[in-house]
Formats: structure tokens, sequence, C-alpha cells
């Protein structure tokens, strides 16, 4: 477990969304905290905030105070509507 | 030290960056897998391995920590500590290292919801933090490691 690169945090059951019949998946390292975000029928949305320098990526253009605003919200509601037992937890290993 | 912390299985990925087991390959083929992936700046390609962590809780910000299988011999060693049915141990090789796990415990104590009446147990029970009450169920790490980040990004 030591060379992890990356950690990631999502259903176990694919089939099993959000209350409002969305999804998302939370991934971190070192260097970023991402959280994916799926409403059906839509395009996903990509939040990667970078943990050295504070800034916000959103679907890979800069994001603003707002954006970080959503990724929290986006979390906090990710949280309220998960139970531990819905949860895994993918750890990701480098090749070499 | 040794602590019967949950369980870990390893998913092999073969050399060409499929996995053998269908389950992690369902991972690797979702969009949004390779969306947190692409994220954080990571290659598919460049991944060799993925497992499937639980028990997390205890291996955050323990990476000197080792986790150990349990086989015969260390279980006989567990029990004969008192400690039965534990599926994972960890092996801490020094008093730093004790230090750690018992700082990272009281973070995560001091994070619990009923705060207060996990203290007032620990007080009737003359204890300094019980491993027990800090319930480290098996997929509750995901949640602790989800709350930390949102925390990191709100102090920001």
């Amino acid at each position: 477990m030591s060379n992890s690169i990356a950690k990631i945090v999502q259903f176990s059951d694919d089939t099993k969304t959000l209350p409002d019949g969305s999804k998302v998946i939370y991934a971190e390292n070192e260097e970023k905290i991402v959280l994916y975000h799926k409403i059906p029928f839509e395009p996903g949305v990509n939040y990667v905030y970078d943990r050295k320098s504070g800034s916000i990526l959103v679907n890979a253009k800069p994001g603003d105070m707002s954006d970080k605003k959503n990724m929290l919200q986006l979390g906090t509601y990710f949280l309220e509507n998960s139970k531990e037992d819905d949860l895994v937890t993918l750890d990701v290993h480098p090749k070499g | 030290m040794f602590s019967g912390v949950g369980n870990s299985s390893h998913r092999p990925v073969g050399p060409q960056g499929s996995p053998s087991d269908p389950s992690v390959g369902k991972h690797l083929k979702s969009e949004g897998f390779s969306n947190v992936l692409q994220g954080l700046g990571i290659n598919p390609k460049d991944i060799s391995s993925i497992s499937q962590l639980r028990g997390m809780a205890l291996e955050m910000n323990l990476g000197e920590a080792q986790y150990i299988q349990l086989n015969q011999q260390t279980a006989e060693t567990l029990k004969s500590m008192g400690i039965q049915n534990a599926t994972l141990a960890m092996v801490l090789s020094g008093n730093d290292e004790v230090d750690r796990l018992k700082k990272r415990l009281k973070e995560i104590r001091e994070s619990m919801i009923n705060k207060e009446d996990m203290q007032a147990l620990f007080g009737l029970l003359d204890l300094e933090f019980d491993p027990e009450a800090l319930a480290f169920k098996d997929s509750e790490g995901g949640i602790l490691l989800v709350r930390s980040g949102l925390e990191e990004i709100a102090e920001d």
C-alpha cells in the first residue's frame, strides 16, 4: 500500500445513485482532490482542486470561488447521502 | 503492536492494463473513473494494480505502518494477546508510529458527531481511547477520506 498513487471513493454498487439520480466519484492524490459529478443525460463535470495552490479547474478550465463552493456542496451532498456500507475505496498502484 | 483493523483484497491488473479481475475492469472502463484519473493526471496505462481497501481510517497518514495478511502463526500470536477473529493485522515497529496512530485515533474521535457522548464513554471506561468505540467499520474509511478532503478545501 505504500506505493499508492491515488485513492478513489465511489459507490460499490454501479447501479446506486444519489437521491437526485446523479453519481459522484471522489479521488485524491498528493497533489489534487477530484470530484466527478454525472447527472443522467448530461455531460459529466470534473472538479479538480490543486492542494498546493488552492486553485480549481472545472472540466480542465480555470474555475473561481463559486466553483469551489459548488464542489464543496456536491461533496457534502455525497457524504450526506452515503452510508459507509455503500462505498468502496480503491487504492491505485503504479507500474514498476 | 498488532491491531485487527479490517480487510483488504488485492486486485491484480494484467500487463496491458487490462485487469484480471472483472470487477476492477469495470471500474477502469467507467467514464467517471477515467475522468477522475485524468483529473489527477494519472495515465491508466501507468497503473499496475488496484487494491480494494477497507479499514482505511487507520491506514491514513500511517505510511510506515505495515499491514500483513494473517496466517496460522500470526493468528495464534494475536490470540495469545487476546485478539481473536482479526482478518488483517497492522505492525508498528516503534514508538513514533504508535504515537502517530494515537494522534490519528484522536483526530478521528474528535471528528465524530456525538463527540460528547463518546468522551463520556471514554471517561467511564477510563481509557485514553477505545478502538472498539471508534468503530473502525470496514468501509468507513471512504467517508473519512472524503470528509477530510472537503475540510481541506473549505479551510483554503
